[in-house]
């Protein structure tokens, strides 16, 4: 599950973001004192324990800098897909206020305000909305299942809206399906409805875990057995009470694991969910309602699209009327009704709705008389439907959607072999269509001069195209085109002739044959060629020389092929024999990538990569290729030295980590003592430069030298610093004993004069001790303070 | 007459009710009342400015003063995160704890006139090993000599065991209190207390059956007055409801029906609320006690133990009548209630005392053989190790009933055995043979404490300074199990000392004592060298954390 983003939970700033450790602190410390406070809210009180649990998560981001960082550009993003999620909130608020033709500008400027978008990109959600499609079956369904049943007519609206058969609509409804609104009296019908304080705990509870719906929550489907989800909560309640930890993701679960088990107890409980899993879709309705009456007051047209919302969700006409006053009249809102007219023109469309649903009944009375002219109908009304529609496209489509939904019904017999021939000639019409099209397209691109795309456009045809006739008018063009392109290529080598070098003018030549071996100049084109072997031979001749000394050997070899292919003279006997010269460089080139090759096999053992490198010296000691192994050798020398220092900074890091925090890696290769201040390299000077014996004088040179963690200001530990980190505990880490020069120096005399230093030992019985300066130590240099 | 012997008190410290009990002249477990002459007193603190307040006035300006009063603490043991800003001071659960042990003890020195030092305190069998450690530093920190932690249960059942101990019986105690459900299986036998098997959930009480009250007001609320505001952004609000919801769900226990209303930002709601819709809000809460139920009678099974006598009922919420017939139902026996309110505190009460008496017999044998002997807690074993001679222990009991009044029966009962079980398992980090980290059980939840596991580590490293080992508590029965299934708490680290060779085996023992506190100590094994061990663990409250709140609490009287 993905966490919260620690900027936004913590509501610090995120552009720019917050760097100011006290600021951060502070705002754990307050978030920290008000979570706490919250822990035993009734609602609220688990996703507070939440947030408590990650209080230490929280520190070790937000108190690093690189941590904070990538968290920074988390926030961000995370605002951004957060913005996503309201578009679909802002669309429907904008199918509203479109109701009346268009949206005003204080109304954008509104809905931007309530959306937290600018308006301008109100604006665009607006040009986006006039042709995007958002009905969706399952949606449907679920608004309509929330007053409790389905009836069939609405199962066969929805079915015909989306080109199904109703038997795959009837699937996925998972409640009652019945005719009419039950009388409340009729036996059989008592849907005992979820208690919406409960529905809120368990919406709540599901936030917490980040799940959906309780069904998401057991990982099944919503159309699962009952059996299987009582064994998946069953399940699920097990799997959480062998959970060591209670944090709150474990106590959601186990409250919803509960729920589960009453709620999965029966078909009737789950019922009861399932409704009001869908009725919770009803809040949306009441959002479109708050829109609408932004201004105090709702609009005759708005009202009008709310009801027709409200249709949509699953209610009768006079329900949403109803349900709409009502929440507006709670709101303190006036709801302005469409004029009389309207009202007239509403009840005279109620009045024709029940005049309908007359005849509807009727007719089933009188089912065999007129199922006969009901198809007829249908027919003819198809027929007519079909005839208005400009788009064959579309024609076809309706057409077609006729043939599969009724072909498997003998009744229909000969309306559907009537319809399928309708298809067929509209299917002629479209392929004559399809090839005026390719064709005109083709004559353009000829005029234009574009003869590659005019033969690709008619080759695109014929392929596609099953028609036979337009399919050989179309390759009859296709050969035109064809003479058109070698007429034009020849053309366009005069000029390459004239004027180019011999390379360009034997490039144009054999191009032309390439691509027209059979074409109508050929002839000439290779007696060109043949006048030009001289020519040829002397700019090779030349090239190869520069070629050489750039050691080019492939495009050496490359230009004696290409002549040798073309001629066969004096000449070319000669190229013969410097092309074996080339040849030889370039087998020993690829003796040498293959060598590279398989020294990269050995990964970071450098070692064998170097040895594989000297047994191939030694078995070829003549070999051209000596000078560049070597190289190879020395960088790879290079990065073992490197592969050491980092095998022995990991492990530091490792034993780092076990001093309790005391010292902290503040930048690479920078250790921070907690405890001091101070900040100590990662590596003493043995690691690096373990060959080369470091006296005082040249620690000296060493330390000021060094630039680690984009530090430069290293200089040698007093005795008491390094006494501070390898004698208190817990002490620096230490892989082995060593002993490290300090500052502190003085000279003394015996036998000439001596300059002598403390130094201080990493492990062991002897914690100090001096050494004079010529011997070799080890440097583990400090700065701060 | 000798001098009386110390008295050791018994303190239930519960989630939202805590109480104080000892055992008079008598030999009876009594409850003492508070200053406001109630058994019982609400687990709430008020920081009314230099003032601390705790129990029913500090409940009641919960309304008034929301920001001030701190409820629920129990539910934040062993929190390390947890933390209560007052000012600019900044409390921890164990500190906010203390202040109610120190009510409770302050109300019965005024009512008894003598000095509250000595103590045992419960908690939840369910508590893990931090929780329990967190208990007894707020028992430290309110200044008491903490003499031992003891599962409320196993307190229970001492209590009802001191009733009868005429037959033995396997008693399941289920207690359900204000913030957690314990449910555990108990052999109750003439001298002995022995638990068998316990489970539950630490989240789980009376509490969660008001916030259902709560959440369902919520609603009416909105559905009657349009408010789409989540008025329990409103602390008021929020507190007012809480402690309605409280009320309603006693009453609801009595009656079938309440009136309720709920007033917010000068609206009023009034409603009747019924018992049928109060056990429909919260069916699924009693399933869960039933379930927990269930899975410790599995584990019960796995220990021999296939049935039980009887089903006693413990901690207020089991006044539900849901509770007993539900209980009743799928168990096909009618539960008692058993002092629901006063039976654990009383029962520590017992436990106390008996180990008064033991301290003071074992004072009085080691007089009569001339040479000290080493507190012990079970002066049978000593008899049966043929340590103490039983004549000897005889003469000795005889003397102090003498001595103190009390009868010898009753001062012989001090032997009763109590035996009890880890409710958690716990284990250490290690690798598996791909190399990923695990969870390694060492001790499985329901063995019989005390246990010691021991455990040998090899040195990875020629001179290893330190070895770390992190100890997790978990709730499974597996051996080995990812690490994300538990919890870490409390890493231990070992000081080697310098020049030690790679491969070394270092044995490490773990031990669980009777109240469940987890011992760690080390041995290097090549020279049998005791190795130092550090134990570290940031949920409990500690260093200098711990002096400061001691000091803050030493002189502050609680109203």
């Amino acid at each position: 599950m993905e966490r919260e983003n620690f900027f936004i939970l913590l509501d610090i700033s995120i552009d720019p973001p917050e760097s100011d450790l006290k600021v951060i602190n502070a705002a754990i410390s307050s978030k920290q004192a008000e979570w706490s406070r919250l822990r035993n809210h009734p609602t609220k009180g688990l996703t507070a324990q939440k947030y408590i649990n990650m209080l230490p998560e929280i520190r070790r981001v937000m108190l690093d800098l690189p941590l904070r960082a990538v968290e920074a550009e988390m926030a961000v993003v995370n605002r951004a897909e957060d913005r996503e999620g309201k578009v679909g909130e802002i669309d429907r608020h904008i199918d509203i206020l479109m109701g009346k033709g268009f949206v005003a500008k204080d109304e954008i400027v509104k809905l931007a305000e309530v959306h937290g978008f600018s308006a301008a990109e109100v604006q665009d959600r607006i040009n986006l909305r006039q042709d995007d499609k958002y009905a969706k079956v399952d949606q449907q369904i679920g608004l309509r299942m929330a007053k409790g049943y389905v009836t069939p007519d609405e199962i066969e609206k929805i079915a015909k809206r989306h080109s199904l058969k109703a038997e795959e609509v009837r699937k996925r409804v998972r409640c009652p399906i019945r005719k009419e609104k039950p009388a409340d009296d009729e036996q059989g019908f008592a849907l005992h409805e979820l208690d919406r304080s409960i529905e809120k705990a368990i919406r709540e509870n599901l936030k917490v875990v980040g799940k959906k719906s309780l069904y998401d929550f057991l990982g099944l489907p919503e159309s699962s057995d009952l059996k299987d989800l009582q064994t998946g909560s069953a399940r699920k309640k097990k799997e959480l009470s062998g959970m060591g930890r209670k944090d709150a993701q474990v106590t959601s679960g186990n409250i919803l694991a509960g729920q589960c088990m009453m709620i999965f107890k029966s078909d009737e409980t789950r019922n009861s969910y399932d409704v009001s899993l869908a009725k919770s879709r009803l809040a949306e309705l009441d959002s479109d309602i708050d829109i609408a009456g932004m201004s105090g007051k709702v609009r005759p047209e708005y009202f009008l699209i709310l009801v027709e919302k409200a249709v949509e969700f699953g209610m009768d006409g006079d329900e949403a009327e109803t349900y709409i006053k009502n929440y507006c009249r709670q709101k303190g809102w006036g709801v302005e009704l469409p004029p009389e007219k309207k009202r007239l023109y509403l009840i005279i469309a109620g009045a024709a709705t029940v005049i309908c649903l007359l005849l509807v009944i009727l007719s089933i009375t009188f089912y065999s008389l007129n199922k006969r002219h009901e198809r007829e109908a249908e027919y003819k009304d198809l027929v007519s439907t079909v005839e208005a529609q400009k788009s064959i496209l579309i024609k076809k489509g309706l057409l077609a959607d006729y043939v599969r939904t009724h072909s498997d019904n003998n009744d229909f017999k000969e309306y559907v072999a009537d319809v399928s021939r309708r298809i067929s000639e509209l299917e002629k019409q479209l392929a004559e269509n399809v090839f005026n099209a390719a064709m005109t397209e083709v004559s353009d691109h000829i005029t234009a001069g574009r003869y590659e795309e005019a033969l690709n456009a008619a080759l695109d045809y014929q392929k596609r195209s099953s028609n036979k006739a337009f399919s050989a008018k179309m390759e009859k063009k296709a050969g035109e085109i064809k003479v058109l392109i070698e007429k034009r290529d020849y053309e366009s080598l005069s000029p390459v002739l004239l004027s180019g070098a011999a390379d360009e003018k034997i490039a144009a030549l054999t191009g032309y044959l390439e691509k027209h071996p059979k074409g109508k100049h050929v002839k000439e084109v290779r007696a060109a060629i043949a006048s030009l072997t001289g020519e040829f031979y002397i700019f090779i001749d030349n090239r190869l020389k520069t070629l050489e000394s750039e050691k080019n050997w492939e495009e050496c070899a490359r230009l004696c092929n290409a002549y040798i292919h073309l001629y066969d003279n004096a000449h070319s006997d000669q190229l013969k024999a410097r092309l074996a010269g080339y040849s030889e460089h370039i087998r020993q080139n690829t003796i040498f990538d293959a060598l590279v090759e398989k020294a990269g096999r050995f990964g970071t053992d450098y070692g064998g990569a170097v040895k594989m490198y000297e047994d191939y010296s030694s078995a070829y000691p003549d070999s051209i290729l000596a000078d560049r192994i070597r190289v190879e050798v020395d960088k790879l020398k290079v990065l073992q030295q490197k592969g050491i220092v980092d095998q022995s900074a990991d492990r530091m890091r490792a034993m780092l980590a076990k001093t309790g925090g005391r010292f902290v890696e503040q930048a690479p290769g920078v250790v921070e003592d907690t405890r001091t201040g101070l900040m100590w390299t990662l590596l003493d000077s043995d690691v690096e430069k373990s060959d080369t014996c470091l006296t005082y004088d040249l620690a000296e040179a060493y330390v000021k030298g060094l630039s680690i963690g984009g530090f430069t200001d290293w200089r040698l530990p007093s005795p008491a610093e390094l006494v501070g980190i390898y004698q208190k505990e817990p002490v620096f880490p230490a892989e082995k004993e060593k002993w490290y020069w300090s500052s502190k120096n003085y000279t003394s005399y015996s036998d000439g004069w001596h300059k002598i230093v403390e130094v201080i030992y990493s492990v062991g019985s002897v914690p100090r001790e001096r050494r004079e300066s010529v011997e070799c130590g080890v440097v583990r240099a400090v700065r701060g303070k | 007459m000798g001098k009386p012997i110390k008295r050791i008190f018994g303190i239930d410290l519960g989630t939202t009710y805590s109480s104080i009990a000892y055992v008079d002249e008598f030999g009876k477990a009594v409850i003492i009342p508070n200053a406001e002459n109630e058994r019982v007193t609400p687990s709430v603190v008020f920081f009314d400015e230099g003032n601390i307040v705790v129990g029913e006035v500090a409940k009641e300006s919960a309304k008034l003063y929301p920001n001030e009063v701190v409820s629920f603490i129990k539910r934040s043991m062993g929190e390390p995160n947890f933390i209560f800003e007052y000012g600019t001071e900044r409390y921890r659960a164990e500190e906010i704890s203390a202040y109610v042990l120190k009510k409770l003890a302050q109300d019965a020195e005024l009512h008894l006139s003598e000095t509250v030092s000595d103590v045992v305190i419960t908690c939840p069998a369910y508590f893990g090993i931090n929780e329990r450690e967190a208990t007894r530093k707020a028992g430290e920190i309110a200044g008491f000599n903490v003499r031992q932690i003891i599962n409320e249960p196993t307190s229970a059942a001492i209590a009802y065991g001191s009733l009868d101990t005429s037959r033995n019986k396997v008693v399941l105690v289920y207690d359900l209190g204000g913030g957690t459900f314990d449910i555990t299986m108990i052999d109750i036998r003439k001298d002995s207390v022995e638990v068998i098997c316990t489970g539950g959930d630490h989240n789980l009480g009376g509490k969660d059956w008001d916030d259902r009250i709560v959440a369902y007001m919520v609603e009416k609320f909105q559905e009657e007055t349009g408010m789409q505001e989540d008025i329990l952004d409103d602390p008021d609000t929020w507190q007012d409801l809480q402690l309605s919801a409280e009320r309603s769900k006693k009453i609801l226990s009595q009656r079938p029906k309440t009136p309720i209303s709920i007033t917010h930002g000068g609206k009023r709601v009034k409603m009747l609320m019924d018992r049928d819709k109060f056990e429909e809000l919260t069916e699924d809460l009693v399933e869960r006690t039933v379930d927990f139920t269930r899975e410790m009678l599995d584990a019960a099974k796995e220990k021999g133990y296939t049935r039980f006598d009887e089903i006693i009922l413990v901690g207020g919420a089991t006044r539900m009548p849901q509770v007993t017939e539900r209980i009743s139902d799928a168990f096909g026996m009618t539960p008692k209630v058993f002092d629901p309110d006063e039976a654990v505190a009383k029962g520590a009460a017992i436990y106390g005392w008996k180990l008064a008496l033991n301290d003071d017999l074992i004072r009085r044998l080691s007089e009569k053989a001339k040479k000290p002997i080493e507190k012990v807690e079970n002066i049978s074993e000593m008899i049966d190790k043929k340590e103490i001679s039983a004549a000897d222990f005889k003469k000795a009991a005889m003397e102090l009933a003498e001595d103190t009044g009390y009868t010898l029966p009753s001062v012989e009962s001090a032997m009763l055995k109590v035996k009890n079980v880890t409710s958690k398992s716990f284990g250490i980090v290690a690798h598996n043979p791909k190399g990923d980290e695990i969870v390694f059980n060492l001790v499985m939840r329901n063995t019989t404490v005390p246990v010691r596991i021991k455990k040998n580590f090899y040195t990875a490293v020629e001179d290893q300074r330190t070895v770390l080992i992190r100890i997790m508590e978990s709730e499974t029965s597996k051996v080995e199990f990812p690490v994300e299934h538990a919890v870490e708490i409390k890493t231990a680290i070992l000081h080697l000392p310098t020049g030690l060779p790679s491969d070394l085996p270092i044995e490490i023992a773990f031990e669980i004592n009777e109240e469940g506190r987890l011992y760690i100590t080390a041995e290097e094994m090549s020279e049998s060298r005791k190795i130092d061990v550090v134990v570290d663990t940031a949920s409990v409250i500690g260093g200098e954390e711990f002096e400061k709140a001691k000091a803050r609490s030493q002189n502050l009287v609680v109203h």
